[in-house]
């Protein structure tokens, strides 16, 4: 395997409130390798789009670094950040928000191009059109507006505003979250056989657990500003370590009666704690089921039960071969 | 969530619904008639004038309406009333032009930029923004015009100057909306330099409230105009305005009322015409944000 | 057999599209019996939400509704006065909404809001409204309710405010409960406890629930009896059980087979393209220009709903032929 396209090392992201600076994202460590389609799960209040506008530079990270093929894009400013982004770009939620209304489709597609390269108006054109035809749309498409298409179909170009300049990394926060039942899936399955067509590695943020198991090789579960578990999907989704991950995938429903109603839930008590002051000892501890003594004291370091996966919690047995040797 | 089911077969384009239902009120249609008859008057005033507006006939002093070729009458000098109107329409649409346009120079511009960086910009023009906003606009017309003499280009600045907060309140507050959406987000995580990202994404979705503004301004420049000639501050005589055809036809206007009323109906219309299409524009903008 | 708490019949609603009628929900019809939790499950714009405010004419001036009735314990809702109507929502009907910040009122503490819905339908006193107001608060799982009634909505999470909301719509021991997507805009992991909750009510109180969702794994973990609806009409109409078994109209088969499962099982199949406007609606099956098994046949004419194997009902003319059933090793076939 290649080194990771994406390396993200204690990536801690704030916001301001005032005076006060609320932390969202503390302390992250997360691998994206070419090509491979990660997904960052957790619920609401998780620190999981934080983490992508720290990870993406729309938000200046408090602390950490994000390597993007080897250049670290916390320290970059202006035009070479700006040239940066060439190679990463993204996909939002909303898409009847994310799509400037005065702008037609051909103008939105090739804002990109102006940006980054030196493509004339004809030619452009020529790219967007090539785009809209990639995404499902036709040609015909290019000079309406956004306001005339459906939500699946502004997502679709806003799918091809993402790829036009052929990124090594594409983020999508939430991309098929406001969508469709129906074009929910259309859309989701686009995207996977776009990323796969062009090899783009995608970090593929939402809160729907069965879209993850859809789409991601690997995922990585957040609670509270910290990654519990991460792992490959097969693995995590069949064997959770992390008590939260496990409480996670129980609570979500499966669409089949006779399974879900024979399904054991692990139930959460409690409600998030206030991120301005976490729980002592490990973030989960205050909700979790199998909390012992050691759990409210200490935080728990990142175990590996496997060789690709790792889990911050102290019930899970490392694997010993794996283990770095303890001082 | 809304309960009306979405039909969007015919899909209409922003600017035909705009159309239709600015158009819809018959107010709004008159209004732009008002506006549409005072430009052609201000544009085509040498040419449509039947008479010069400076040339006074001893012989056809006070006359009335409709006689003897003058159609609106003359005033208590022979001068033909009409063709000062229309003179002075050009002195108003004049006037109404260099203010709004001395407002939007002083304020789009840093209300774009306090808008969408916020932090220190903000904090300087806003601060700047209130101090002017704190004059009564006419007193601090008239303070202007006091320093820097009268006339008519100084009366305008003057109510240029009284303009800028307001026209920086509203870019600035519609800017403030636009930067929420994540479109300015999606824009800037795909490189864009701050300079495009106002040009092409906040300027065209801040026009709709700014042109609401404008209209209103201009009613309120021509107010303005008219009163501060009326004062002698602006157009001095014996150049004709419709503020200084009223305060030279005062004197007499008991005895000759028509010197008074024709212009003072004009500019009452006139400004009536410019509020009302600044109404009719903020009703008929409303972006659509229904969801398929 | 019970006789239904809530029987809709034949519930056609109108509205008002440049000015003609223009109907967007057709001749839906389904019972809710005491204690039973029904689904009405579709895609937006499948007339769902559409068909359950008509249910409590609160479809506004734009829409009316054009035919059928709707039997609330054999009384008909649609022939009663507005001031009787007014009665019976919020007081034997409640109905909760998705977004539940928008429905509370920012300016009152929620014990207030509370309370104020118990006095106006009930006409308690001042103390026995707030004391109701702590009973339901800790009936729905508000930690400390006595303590929390006179806080803010902004003072309560996502989760917490639509309990606030559950709350709100219990406090008149409603016998109905109208609820649409009550958990869309929750995490899963509070969707699940407000499931359970909505269970819990239904079987201890016999009150019946219906349930309007996009999301089958909802319908899957708390529905006894589900309906489908497509393009305005109901498609089929089911047991629970049966229909994620045995699925009779294509269009619920596709939509189980197009989402993807949290257990990973089976293949997705994409229904191909958007389901039409209700100006588009044909007068043949609705759903044939997306139906994998459509016939000349389907084109033929309007498709009637008739009883299905196993009980409920289903429109489609090919049900007994087709096998709609999903092989548990996805399509080897």
């Amino acid at each position: 395997m290649s080194g990771p396209l994406l390396q993200v090392r204690d990536l801690h992201v704030s916001h301001r409130i005032g005076r006060r600076s609320l932390p969202a994202v503390r302390g992250m460590d997360l691998d994206v390798a070419p090509g491979e389609v990660v997904a960052l799960v957790g619920e609401s209040g998780s620190g999981k789009s934080s983490a992508v506008r720290g990870i993406t530079q729309l938000i200046r990270p408090e602390r950490g670094s994000v390597l993007l093929d080897g250049t670290d894009l916390v320290g970059l400013r202006g035009k070479a950040l700006r040239r940066a982004r060439r190679d990463i770009q993204m996909v939002f939620q909303d898409p009847y928000s994310s799509l400037d209304p005065s702008m037609s489709v051909a103008e939105l597609i090739g804002e990109p191009l102006i940006v980054h390269t030196a493509q004339g108006r004809a030619e452009r054109r020529r790219t967007a059109v090539e785009m809209l035809e990639m995404v499902g749309l036709r040609a015909e498409h290019a000079d309406r507006y956004p306001h005339e298409f459906s939500g699946g179909q502004r997502q679709r170009i806003a799918i091809a505003r993402a790829l036009v300049l052929r990124p090594k990394l594409v983020v999508a926060d939430e991309a098929v979250s406001a969508l469709d039942v129906s074009s929910q899936n259309q859309v989701l399955a686009l995207l996977q056989e776009l990323i796969a067509e062009l090899g783009v590695a995608c970090l593929f943020i939402t809160h729907d657990l069965a879209v993850v198991r859809q789409i991601a090789d690997r995922v990585a579960v957040m609670y509270l500003g910290t990654l519990v578990e991460q792992g490959p999907a097969d693995v995590l989704f069949d064997a959770p370590q992390h008590p939260y991950t496990r409480a996670l995938l129980s609570a979500a429903p499966v669409a089949d009666p006779v399974v879900q109603r024979s399904r054991q839930r692990v139930r959460l008590t409690g409600e998030l704690p206030d991120p301005m002051n976490p729980p002592t000892g490990c973030v989960f501890s205050s909700r979790c089921p199998d909390a012992i003594a050691r759990c409210h004291e200490e935080a728990p370091a990142d175990r590996r039960p496997r060789p690709d996966s790792s889990v911050a919690c102290h019930l899970v047995e490392a694997d010993p071969a794996l283990q770095p040797s303890l001082p | 969530m809304s309960v009306l089911p979405t039909t969007r077969t015919v899909v209409e384009s922003p600017r035909r619904r705009f159309v239709r239902r600015f158009t819809g009120p018959w107010a709004n249609r008159f209004a732009l008639l008002v506006l549409l008859v005072w430009l052609v008057a201000a544009v085509a005033a040498p040419w449509l004038a039947p008479y010069d507006p400076l040339v006074q006939d001893i012989d056809a002093r006070r006359l009335a309406p409709l006689s003897d070729g003058h159609l609106l009458g003359t005033d208590a000098l022979g001068r033909d009333t009409l063709s000062r109107l229309l003179y002075g329409a050009r002195v108003a649409g004049l006037a109404a032009i260099t203010s709004v346009g001395v407002g939007l120079l002083g304020g789009l511009v840093p209300a774009l930029l306090a808008g969408l960086l916020r932090g220190w910009w903000d904090a300087v023009f806003s601060r700047i923004a209130d101090a002017l906003l704190s004059f009564p606009p006419l007193l601090l017309a008239l303070a202007i015009v006091g320093v820097m003499g009268p006339n008519l280009t100084n009366a305008m600045l003057a109510i240029g100057v009284v303009f800028v907060p307001r026209f920086y309140r509203v870019v600035r507050a519609a800017t403030l909306a636009v930067r929420e959406e994540t479109f300015i987000e999606a824009s800037r995580s795909i490189g864009t330099p701050t300079a495009w990202i106002l040009r092409r994404h906040v300027l065209p979705n801040v026009l709709s409230p700014l042109a609401v503004q404008i209209s209103l301004a201009f009613g309120f420049a021509i107010l303005a105009e008219s009163s501060l000639s009326f004062l002698g501050l602006g157009v001095q005589p014996p150049d004709p305005s419709w503020g200084s055809m009223l305060s030279e036809g005062r004197a007499a206007w008991f005895y000759t009322p028509w010197p008074v009323i024709v212009p003072t109906v004009t500019v009452v219309l006139t400004v009536l015409a410019c509020n009302v299409v600044g109404d009719g524009l903020s009703d008929s903008v409303g972006r659509e944000k229904g969801r398929a | 057999m019970t006789t239904p708490l809530l029987s809709v019949r034949d519930l056609t609603v109108e509205f008002a599209v440049r000015g003609s009628w223009q109907p967007v929900v057709t001749d839906v019809s389904f019972d809710v019996m005491p204690g039973q939790v029904v689904a009405l499950v579709g895609e937006s714009g499948s007339g769902k939400s559409v068909s359950c405010f008509a249910l409590l004419r609160l479809h506004g001036d734009s829409g009316r509704t054009s035919r059928g009735e709707v039997l609330f314990d054999g009384r008909d809702l649609l022939s009663l006065s507005e001031r009787e109507m007014a009665d019976v929502r919020g007081n034997e009907i409640s109905m909760i909404f998705q977004e539940p910040m928008t429905s509370l009122n920012p300016a009152f503490t929620v014990g207030s809001q509370i309370a104020e819905v118990v006095r106006r339908h009930r006409g308690a006193s001042r103390a026995e409204a707030r004391k109701r107001a702590i009973e339901v608060l800790d009936l729905v799982g508000i930690p400390r309710a006595a303590s929390r009634i006179g806080d803010y909505p902004h003072q309560f999470s996502g989760g917490m405010r639509q309990r606030v909301m559950i709350a709100m719509a219990l406090a008149t021991d409603p016998r109905m409960l109208i609820a649409d997507e009550p958990t869309t805009a929750l995490d899963v992991t509070i969707q699940a406890q407000i499931l359970d909750l909505v269970k819990d009510l239904a079987r201890d109180f016999g009150m019946g629930v219906l349930l309007v969702t996009h999301d089958l794994g909802v319908v899957a973990d708390a529905c006894d009896e589900v309906v489908v609806m497509y393009a305005g009409q109901v498609v089929e109409r089911a047991e629970c059980f049966d229909i994620f078994a045995r699925p009779r109209h294509p269009y619920t088969a596709g939509l189980m087979r197009s989402l993807p499962r949290v257990d990973g099982m089976g293949e997705i199949e994409i229904i191909p393209g958007t389901p039409p406007m209700p100006d588009q609606f044909p007068e043949h099956c609705r759903f044939a220009a997306r139906c994998p098994h459509a016939v000349a046949a389907c084109e033929a004419g309007p498709v009637a709903l008739e009883p299905r194997v196993n009980g409920g009902a289903v429109r489609c003319v090919r049900t007994l032929e087709l096998d709609l059933r999903r092989t548990p090793e996805g399509s080897l076939a």
